[in-house]
């Protein structure tokens, strides 16, 4: 009997879920793309108790938070490493990945949550994004000066750049984030641009992505 | 040449200093503490984003509690803190994750917008102890029917040594009330036993103010 392909409960625009499309188009794994809005979908609160996506069923293993499902598809898909053997290079792309995922992506949420809430007005929730964004950009900046590889930690796409582009893009598309003011991410997202596997995963490729 | 100690930068309140202590202890690794103060303008320069903590060991410097502890994890191997089978290692990671990813970040926002003047003190507080408890009933949820010893067995694992902190930070600054969280309430009960988390508790730092202050 033929092993079902994983399945991953996502959407279009949401910005963890693009980090692991990205992962699973680089590791070749064929998955089932689920669409799903945790705010309307009473059923979704038993794949992820916090309601919160992407969500991966791999048999009968869920996995929650796109970083534990980066990590166990690194564990059980070993074609295109995301983490180098190399234990600084290894923590530096764990670093920059939780600058995105701990340090940008949560307040961004607060404030798109705040605003479709009504809590807060468009102009305060845009100001908070961008706060996050510039403050979690320009400690990038810094940490990669210098940089002359091909990506973020040298000439083969790795983990950090798997959670650099979904936030560079989103701020990008939806924060009006000037990047000519962090010149290594604006080049670093020139070239994930080239890869197909980030073409493949961009938000407006998904099949829940509206039509323009 | 003997080589140096690593050094940890960490503030005594800080509750992603408190887990990466917890981590130091439990691998037996003795470590130098510095202690950074609140807009330390030389912090930045070991930190770009500033935030604690931050472990300096040897030449190489890094950042972040997640990354610090994996670090940790593969350099010493002493008490493993992920374990083998992908599915508990993928919960302990998600576990983790719903601390320093969607609790903790709100509850720091809070805190800055409070010194900063941006957010009331009512305000504030309802902000962290929303993002607590949304948490802390997912994980409730995720880990219903537990009966082992610790979160995700009878050893301790990445997921407790995240959670710790976490815990006291809602009890000791924030007024949550355990008693709705009775699986994380036994679980610290259990950690507030053990050597490792009492050594590395906030009031027992070196930069905690002196009690009766």
């Amino acid at each position: 009997m033929a092993t079902a392909k994983p399945i991953l409960y996502n959407s279009w625009i949401s910005s963890c879920s693009h980090r692991v499309r990205i992962a699973l188009n680089l590791k070749g794994v064929d998955y089932e793309y689920r669409s799903v809005n945790p705010l309307t979908d009473p059923d979704y609160e038993k794949i992820n108790p916090i309601k919160y996506i992407p969500a991966l069923v791999d048999g009968d293993i869920v996995i929650c938070d796109s970083l534990a499902i980066s990590l166990y598809l690194e564990d059980k898909y070993p074609a295109h490493p995301l983490l180098p053997k190399d234990l600084k290079r290894k923590a530096l792309n764990l670093q920059i990945a939780n600058i995105v995922c701990s340090s940008i992506q949560p307040l961004q949420g607060y404030a798109v949550i705040g605003l479709h809430k009504g809590n807060m007005s468009s102009d305060q929730s845009l100001q908070i994004v961008q706060h996050y964004i510039d403050k979690g950009f320009r400690a990038i900046e810094k940490l990669l000066d210098g940089c002359e590889s091909k990506y973020a930690t040298g000439d083969d796409v790795q983990l950090s750049d798997v959670f650099l582009e979904p936030q560079i893009h989103a701020g990008i598309n939806r924060f009006q984030i000037d990047m000519s003011k962090y010149p290594i991410l604006a080049r670093l997202h020139d070239a994930y641009m080239e890869i197909p596997a980030f073409q493949a995963a961009l938000p407006k490729n998904q099949p829940d992505a509206p039509s323009s | 040449m003997a080589v140096g100690k690593p050094v940890l930068y960490s503030a005594w309140i800080s509750s992603c200093s408190f887990r990466v202590r917890i981590a130091l202890n439990l691998k037996g690794v003795d470590y130098e503490y510095r202690a950074v103060t609140w807009n330390d303008p030389d912090y930045e320069k070991i930190n770009p984003i500033k935030y604690v903590p931050a472990l300096v060991d040897g030449d190489f410097v890094v950042s972040d509690s997640l990354a610090i502890i994996l670090y940790l994890e593969d350099k010493y191997s002493q008490h493993p803190l992920l374990p083998q089978d992908l599915k508990k290692k993928a919960i302990n990671l998600q576990i983790a994750n719903i601390v320093c990813s969607s609790i903790q970040p709100l509850q720091c926002y809070a805190v800055i917008g409070l010194l900063d003047g941006r957010l009331g003190s009512d305000e504030s507080f309802q902000i962290v102890r929303t993002y607590i408890d949304k948490g802390f009933r997912a994980i409730e949820k995720l880990l219903e029917g537990c009966d082992s010893k610790y979160a995700t067995g009878d050893e301790i694992q990445l997921a407790d040594v995240f959670l710790a902190p976490q815990i006291h930070a809602g009890m000791t600054r924030f007024q949550i009330d355990m008693s709705k969280y009775p699986l994380l309430e036994r679980f610290y009960k259990a950690y507030m036993e053990i050597p490792a988390f009492q050594v590395a508790v906030p009031e027992k730092q070196p930069d905690a103010p002196s009690p009766g202050v």
